[in-house]
């Protein structure tokens, strides 16, 4: 608001209820979170910008020259686009057809098939990824030696160290996102334009393809980017299957400039160009998308009904526990039992069975218990700050508070485009130096948490308050509620059930982060996740096996409360 | 294949043999790896790389890794990687072998230095003196599987005596002045 506007206000006002009218006195709140906001984000990205740019000896641009001449560099960049376009578009596929199916349809079972869904989001991409090398290494994986004592064959069935064998990893870990988002709108739409265009004589088959679908697309298009920008910044994954293949993508070939000796400059001028491609595809999918919102919802409630599947129901039920076999049964089986046995890769039989792997992990190895500590303390940190931190940004996003305020989703979605290593890389430029050292101990890493989960916490509160008209809002408002006043008594109680989703969404994002975590720990804050990437080195099986079964059975345990608490699957809206 | 008098070459000889069989750890990660590839590059040349990186390795980081790699089967053999850590895997009870390849072993020295502007020398001098004490060195031969610069350390009488075994030495400057170019050659032949 310009300066003598609001003074000629405050004038006439007297400081009273004239100037409470036209000033917001709850704007202090809004700008502070967004300078938070900006500040998290800025600081980290400067950092990468200026090493990129500057060294002692001044400006130079030859970083980025090097890069682009350099071929393996482009090489890495290139696999890279190969594996996230493919994974994004399997991940919305599978992910659509899934919530389409728990929401729209008659299935049985979907409480089953949600709660394994969950399983997946659950399940870090470098456990899954370990998980998927004792399934389906060409030699010693599972699957492989039951394939050839099957059939005799010399040959491998599937060998998880290709690049197909990255991209079916990553999209088993990634579609959980697309199911969560599509099954947000699904639930969401009303069936009254479907009943319409059922009056006006289209079959069922046409409803879905015209109506429902065209509902869906801002959330296809939005989950295809989620999913394609997810596996971008994914580095477990790629460093367990892709590396021993050769295979570079970008969060590798930037860990490799870390190596001795430390390339940071590098490693930041070779992450720019990407962070440049990824704004371009967030401006194009707003461009896209433009102002088609799918705000269905309003005060008065809408109908859904369910499209009946008929004879199609058993063969649609396979297919669905087949794709989540892949994802949770099998790599589940072989962390249990390389938990429990003496030697993973033999039937686990009472001579294998010993419990040596969990008194191991838990009670000899000395990093474990600080590590566990430090896990969950800034998981629940996290959590808690990002969630409210989140729920604001997207309330001034969303009702577009103040001027400029849409950029804001610039700011909260940056991180995405960030992959955790380089996110780390600036903050350790940052934080290494005065006025705030936080290196070495865990506030820096709470601080690459905090910055590297917005974005998921944000679209969380983001699509939840899209979908919430602002119609009741707007009668509190005219009651005489302020803005944060309304914000807390009408629009988060509407929208609790997407804020719980966003808290555990960070919560069990925290838990399982690698990628950011491997260069900002120091030894008294280290995390579970970097414990067991160091353990992979030493092909300690069993104990990592026990450790990532910690992990997932302390998210489950938070889900499950969660559920409790609210009412409500932290992956989707109301049933 | 005769394991005793095993020479690095004959892996390669036996190309389709031995193809997909084979792990490596990367010298852009580990120094071990890093001085492992210099002492072999001095000895035979980068051909010896270019010609094993034919057989699609399987390509590990840390020098630790290819132990493991082994004895879960996932590739049968083992290209380098630190000694100690096959030993120490193979008295877990993992069947493999440790093959010490008649044309020389790459020496990997582990110093311990004192940094010039140390706050606390004199403490610094007192944890070299613990290090190199013969209890701590006989410790890190029994325990860690390592040889020692101790002249009085025993070893496990399964382990060959150093004094037996044809030893690469690879110069730190060179290594030092070296580094780039050799994870540069590296990465083109294998890939990552």
């Amino acid at each position: 608001m310009p300066v003598s506007q609001s003074g000629t206000i405050a004038r006439i006002g007297h400081g009273g209820r004239f100037a409470f009218r036209f000033m917001d006195p709850t704007l202090p709140v809004w700008l502070g979170a967004a300078l938070l906001l900006i500040f998290l984000m800025v600081f980290p990205l400067a950092a990468i910008f200026r090493a990129s740019l500057w060294d002692e000896s001044g400006f130079s641009i030859g970083r980025y020259l090097e890069v682009f001449a350099n071929e393996q560099f482009l090489k890495a960049i290139w696999n890279t686009l190969i594996i996230s376009t493919w994974v994004g578009v399997i991940a919305v596929v599978i992910g659509a057809l899934l919530a389409w199916l728990v929401t729209r349809t008659d299935l049985p079972w979907k409480k089953a098939i949600r709660a394994l869904v969950m399983a997946s989001f659950v399940t870090p991409p470098f456990l899954g990824a370990f998980a998927w090398t004792l399934l389906a290494g060409p030699n010693a994986g599972a699957l492989n030696k039951f394939y050839r004592a099957l059939t005799g064959s010399e040959e491998a069935l599937f060998n998880i160290f290709t690049m197909p064998g990255l991209i079916f990893v990553m999209v088993l870990y990634s579609f959980p996102f697309v199911f969560s988002m599509i099954a947000n709108v699904c639930e969401l739409i009303s069936s009254d334009l479907e009943d319409a265009a059922e009056i006006l004589g289209a079959n069922k088959w046409r409803i879905a393809w015209t109506v429902t679908f065209p509902l869906a697309l801002p959330a296809l298009i939005g989950g295809f980017i989620l999913a394609f920008l997810h596996s971008l910044s994914l580095f477990g994954a790629p460093a367990i299957l892709g590396l021993p293949a050769g295979l570079h993508t970008i969060t590798t070939q930037i860990w490799a400039l870390f190596q001795y000796p430390p390339r940071l400059d590098m490693a930041a001028a070779f992450s720019v160009p990407l962070l440049l491609a990824t704004m371009l595809l967030i401006a194009a999918q707003k461009k896209i998308l433009g102002r088609r919102g799918y705000s269905t919802v309003g005060g008065k409630g809408g109908q859904k009904r369910l499209l009946r599947l008929g004879w199609g129901k058993v063969p649609v039920l396979l297919l669905v526990f087949a794709i989540l076999s892949l994802s949770v049964f099998l790599p589940y089986w072989i962390l249990l039992k390389a938990a429990l046995s003496k030697a993973w890769a033999l039937p686990l039989t009472w001579d294998n069975f010993s419990l040596k792997n969990v008194s191991f992990a838990f009670f000899e190895y000395g990093d474990t218990q600080r590590a566990i500590y430090n896990t969950f303390k800034l998981g629940i940190l996290t959590a808690t700050v990002g969630t409210l931190l989140a729920t604001l940004i997207a309330y001034i996003t969303n009702r577009n508070l103040f001027r400029g305020a849409r950029y804001l989703t610039f700011f909260a979605l940056a991180p995405l485009v960030i992959p955790g290593i380089v996110l780390a890389v600036g903050l350790f430029i940052v934080y290494t130096r005065p006025p705030l050292v936080l290196y070495g101990t865990v506030w820096i890493l709470f601080v690459a948490y905090l910055t590297k989960e917005m974005p998921i916490g944000f679209s969380q509160a983001e699509s939840t308050f899209k979908s919430i008209h602002p119609e009741l809002e707007d009668a509190s408002r005219i009651i005489g509620a302020n803005r944060l006043t309304s914000l807390i008594d009408v629009t988060v109680p509407l929208a609790r059930s997407g804020l719980i989703a966003a808290w555990s969404f960070i919560f069990i994002g925290v838990i399982r982060e690698l990628s950011a975590s491997i260069l900002l720990f120091a030894p008294s804050s280290k995390v579970v996740s970097v414990v067991i990437f160091d353990l992979k080195e030493e092909g300690q099986v069993g104990v990592i096996a026990v450790l990532g079964i910690l992990l997932l059975l302390v998210s489950f345990a938070v889900i499950l409360s969660v559920q409790w608490f609210a009412g409500r699957d932290p992956v989707a809206t109301r049933e | 294949m005769n394991l005793k008098n095993a020479r690095r070459k004959a892996f390669l000889r036996l190309n389709l043999k031995w193809n997909g069989k084979m792990v490596t750890a990367h010298p852009g990660y580990s120094g071990i790896i890093m001085t492992h590839v210099l002492a072999l590059v001095n000895a035979y040349g980068w051909d010896y790389f270019r010609d094993l990186a034919k057989n699609k390795l399987h390509i590990v980081q840390s020098a630790n890794d290819p132990a493991g790699v082994v004895a879960s089967g996932e590739r049968p053999v083992g290209v380098n990687g630190a000694e100690y850590f096959y030993y120490k895997t193979q008295k877990q009870g993992n069947p493999i072998k440790i093959v010490y390849p008649r044309e020389g072993v790459p020496l990997v020295v582990s110093p311990v230095a004192i940094a010039k502007d140390a706050p606390h020398p004199n403490a610094a001098k007192l944890v070299t003196e613990f290090i190199f004490a013969k209890e701590s060195q006989q410790l890190l031969a029994d325990k860690e599987g390592l040889y020692t610069g101790h002249p009085d350390v025993t070893y496990p009488t399964d382990k060959p005596k150093l004094k037996d075994l044809k030893l690469l030495p690879a110069d730190a400057d060179e290594l030092e002045k070296r580094n780039a170019e050799i994870k540069k050659r590296f990465v083109e032949y294998f890939g990552a």
